[in-house]
């Protein structure tokens, strides 16, 4: 995403409330409430307080909450994550940092020799609900720890 | 100045406010819209009090509109609200439904 294209919330600006976008948006201030977006990409120095959903989001910055990547999630080296996270495929920059409820794609079960399967605990998904999340609680499973 | 740019497909239901100069191509539904320098693009809706030193409108505006230094409706703007800056123009063309007070010395 190049400077100039689509939408910029700049570093002193707030914004508190929902904001829907279908058009590529760079996060630079603080947003109090949720982002919907295609391209979501949350900059060093940002702060968002609640949900983040969209194609793909790319974090700088800091989340408390959900974040929800359709195709992808990015976590860059300053990156601050507090919440959820849940995307068919995550990458995160060493020094990226995440207290958060996990899921990156889909376990392939058939991949996993029974008899490894079978001495280990079977994961038990702790359902739970994201803290601070805003609308509807979502259910996730807990990252195993 | 840097500048915070809501583009013409974001929709932002709430307040936004801050130090920036603020262009807005798309929508703000809320309560407050607060900046240094707010232009409300052509085709960029507002439904909102506008506080601002200058406002500059293009486009729509629903709400009051308070300015410290000046307010500007273009030709192809349209606002309806009560407008309090010292300094008001009104483009021939501009529509406008509301109050103007710009003080008397």
């Amino acid at each position: 995403m190049r400077d100039g294209e689509g939408s910029t919330i700049e570093r002193r600006t707030r914004v508190r409330g929902r904001v829907h976008a279908r058009e590529p948006v760079r996060i630079r201030g603080r947003i109090d409430g949720r982002v919907d977006g295609e391209l979501v990409v949350i900059e060093e120095g940002a702060v968002v307080v609640g949900d983040v959903s969209g194609r793909e989001v790319r974090v700088q910055g800091i989340v408390l909450g959900r974040i929800d990547g359709a195709e992808r999630v990015w976590l860059g080296a300053s990156a601050q994550v507090r919440g959820a996270l849940v995307t068919p495929v995550l990458s995160a920059e060493l020094g990226a940092r995440a207290d958060a409820d996990l899921r990156v794609g889909e376990i392939d079960a058939g991949a996993i020799p029974e008899e490894a399967e079978s001495q280990t605990e079977a994961p038990r998904p702790k359902l739970s609900a994201v803290p601070g999340s805003e609308g509807p609680r979502v259910v996730v499973v807990k990252k195993r720890s | 100045m840097s500048k915070t740019f809501i583009g013409p497909s974001l929709t932002v239901e709430g307040d936004v406010e801050g130090e920036d100069e603020l262009v807005i191509a798309g929508t703000v539904r809320g309560a407050r819209v607060q900046g240094k320098e707010v232009l409300v693009e052509k085709g960029g809706q507002v439904e909102a009090s506008v506080e601002a030193d200058s406002l500059r409108v293009s486009g729509r505006v629903q709400g009051n509109a308070n300015a410290r230094a000046r307010v500007e409706l273009a030709a192809e703007g349209q606002m309806e609200g009560d407008v309090r800056a010292p300094r008001v123009v009104l483009a021939d063309g501009a529509r406008f439904k509301g109050h103007i007070e710009t003080g008397i010395e």
